[in-house]
């Protein structure tokens, strides 16, 4: 029950599923949101377009030093111009190669890019005559290029706005995860705390419910202990007047006495008697239960035990016109074995009993001993009685339980069987048995052959 | 200054005079000494060494052309690099043997490139990383226009540590002039 309602509410399910995927959310969005600025941080040493703007600021000078040739062609403008355009021709070429600007260049820029490129190849071979001497080459070139200087101006601004709005959207996006990752924390809290006042408030119920069972389990111990010591002392109570009812009743029996009065002298004994064994079959069975048996263990022949049991009910099964036998053990059943004899002859007599009292006249009653197993020897008493009814089956160790015979002409008190099932039990063993309505029962027991100190099972 | 002084004092003043004198030429030779001369470029200058260094030929700097530079010993080395897309192989001289071969005395490094551009680096970088001056990329010399004449190319591809924007920005092209401090 503590189980069903630990598991089984939906509440506590649905709690702890829920805290279980904010805790997943919350460890993605983090990884997430890590791998997010570790990205914002790579590539940042250019992420401005700088580059862009220098294009624009080396198109400038390679200008100005063009202009400077124009105003007079001396060696020292040469040299100048032309390192001032291999410089810008060398920033422009490599520009989109550089990282962050396969990003920052749109079509626009590239297209820009493209023809200033295609300007400056046009002057490449004029250049490279100036580099080697032919100044003069250089004249002319400011007014071809001048035109194109808002071009270089345009890059370098769109460039730079390029990329002013990546970083805009970046941090923007980073912001959203950025808050996206708080509302998850605190739906992680919230959900969390939630379960765990669910799962406190479960804990305390279960622990006030197992608080509870237990004083209910103390209770009904004690009054388990408070009833069979007063079963134990009634019985003693009870078999002192018994005896004197008997004594009594057996002093008439053997007096001479009218035949209407002998008949009921007679009826006293019976009843007294079966009042009797009623009353010390109820105390063993309090002893048991208590736990005040000791046990005595001593070397037990068990075709012995069969025969002494056999005897003691003799006159019982002639009465009722049962025959029994008992047959004869095979050569690989051990002929001594060490157990506590009395406990065994009362388990054997019971079933032997039994065995009489409810079989059919003219039936058979039969007893084997045989080893289970090579460490386990097994009694069976087999009748032809009218059997147990299938719904009776599961009663039958059941202490009081007559199977629905109390109507019947058969002595007893039901509690036979119990008996013999805790004395097996003590002695290790276990009971069973099969039965057929209307065929007949068979009961057998198993006890275990304790070895000696020799090694084998006999003393 | 008065003028009776007596001949013993004259004397004392002509010796102080003459140790001056003695310890000045001194100095003069020594410092001759330990400036020694490089032999002086044939063609085309590409690399100036200015500052803190003791081996000169051109005044107080050491210049270099592309064979003296390649006398240095001529080294490979192939990495990526963060301006251009790819891996290439870099070849020209260690800078710690250019810094060898001027006796630099500094710590510091200011490496100063054709468009104005400089940087500075401490020594222990170069002993640390050996950072080439490189000449040839793939085996093409480069020009202004391919980012040469030289460029300081770390081994960034060995140095994880080399990626960052610092070491970046030590990697100087169109480098013209060292400067040791």
């Amino acid at each position: 029950m503590i189980q069903k309602l630990y598991t089984r509410n939906p509440w506590t399910l649905f709690l702890g599923v829920l805290t279980a995927s904010f805790l997943l959310l919350v460890v993605t969005s983090l990884t997430f949101l890590k791998s997010n600025q570790e990205g914002l941080r790579q590539h940042s040493y250019d992420e401005t377009g700088l580059a862009a703007i220098q294009v624009r600021l080396h198109y400038e000078i390679f200008l100005r030093n063009l202009a400077a040739v124009e105003a007079s062609v001396l060696q020292g403008n040469v040299d100048e111009t032309v390192v001032a355009f291999d410089i810008l021709f060398e920033r422009l070429q490599v520009l989109p190669e550089r990282p962050a600007y396969d990003k920052l260049l749109d079509s626009e820029t590239l297209a820009l890019r493209q023809e200033l490129l295609a300007a400056l190849k046009a002057e490449m071979p004029r250049i490279d005559a100036a580099a080697d001497g032919e100044g003069g080459q250089l004249v002319g070139m400011y007014q071809r290029l001048l035109p194109l200087e808002h071009k270089a101006a345009r890059l370098g601004y769109r460039t730079v706005q390029v990329a002013s709005e990546r970083r805009a959207l970046a941090t923007q996006n980073l912001e959203e995860h950025t808050t996206t990752f708080f509302w998850i924390v605190g739906g992680f809290i919230v959900s969390g705390l939630i379960f765990t006042i669910v799962i406190f408030r479960q804990l305390k119920t279960q622990h006030k419910l197992t608080k509870s069972l237990r004083r209910s389990r103390d209770e009904a111990e004690q009054a388990s202990a408070v009833k069979s010591q007063f079963l134990s002392h009634m019985s003693h109570e009870f078999r002192t007047p018994m005896n004197a009812i008997l004594g009594f009743a057996q002093l008439l029996d053997m007096a001479k006495l009218e035949k209407k009065h002998q008949k009921s002298v007679k009826q006293i004994l019976t009843s007294g008697n079966e009042m009797l064994s009623l009353i010390n079959q109820v105390l063993a069975l309090e002893h048991i239960n208590v736990g005040d048996v000791k046990l005595d263990p001593t070397p037990v022949k068990p075709k012995k035990v069969l025969q002494e049991c056999y005897d003691m009910l003799r006159t019982q099964a002639a009465e009722r016109d049962v025959q029994v036998q008992i047959i004869k053990p095979d050569q690989a059943t051990v002929s001594v074995f060490v157990t506590d004899h009395l406990r065994l002859q009362q388990i054997v007599f019971c079933l032997l009993s039994n065995a009489i009292n409810y079989n059919r006249p003219q039936g058979t009653v039969s007893m084997f001993v045989e080893m289970d197993s090579d460490t386990d020897i097994k009694f069976s008493i087999q009748d032809t009685g009218v059997g147990i009814p299938l719904d009776q089956q599961d009663n039958v160790f059941q202490a009081f339980n007559r199977l629905g015979r109390e109507a019947q002409d058969i002595q007893g008190t039901g509690v036979g069987l119990t008996i013999a099932q805790e004395l097996v039990k003590l002695l290790g063993g276990s009971i069973h048995f099969t039965s057929i309505p209307g065929q007949g029962s068979t009961f057998w027991i198993v006890l275990p052959l304790i070895p000696t100190k020799n090694g084998d099972y006999s003393s | 200054m008065q003028t009776d002084d007596g001949p013993f004092m004259i004397q004392i003043r002509s010796g102080v005079i003459f140790f001056l004198a003695l310890s000045l030429s001194v100095l003069t030779l020594t410092s001759v000494s330990l400036a020694a001369k490089l032999a002086p470029p044939t063609g085309k200058v590409l690399l100036t060494v200015q500052g803190l260094i003791s081996m000169t030929n051109a005044g107080q700097t050491a210049v270099f052309d592309r064979q003296q530079l390649s006398a240095l010993g001529l080294h490979t080395l192939k990495t990526s690099n963060p301006f251009i897309k790819g891996v290439h192989t870099f070849e020209g001289v260690y800078l710690s043997d250019v810094l060898k071969t001027v006796g630099a005395m500094g710590k510091t490094i200011t490496a100063l490139a054709i468009d104005g551009y400089s940087s500075d680096f401490p020594v222990s970088d170069v002993l640390k990383y050996k950072p080439l001056i490189a000449m040839k990329r793939d085996g093409k010399v480069m020009r202004v226009r391919t980012k040469g004449p030289l460029w300081i190319v770390y081994p960034i591809d060995q140095f994880e540590n080399l990626k960052s924007e610092r070491f970046s920005g030590r990697s100087i092209w169109q480098l013209i002039t060292l400067t040791v401090k």
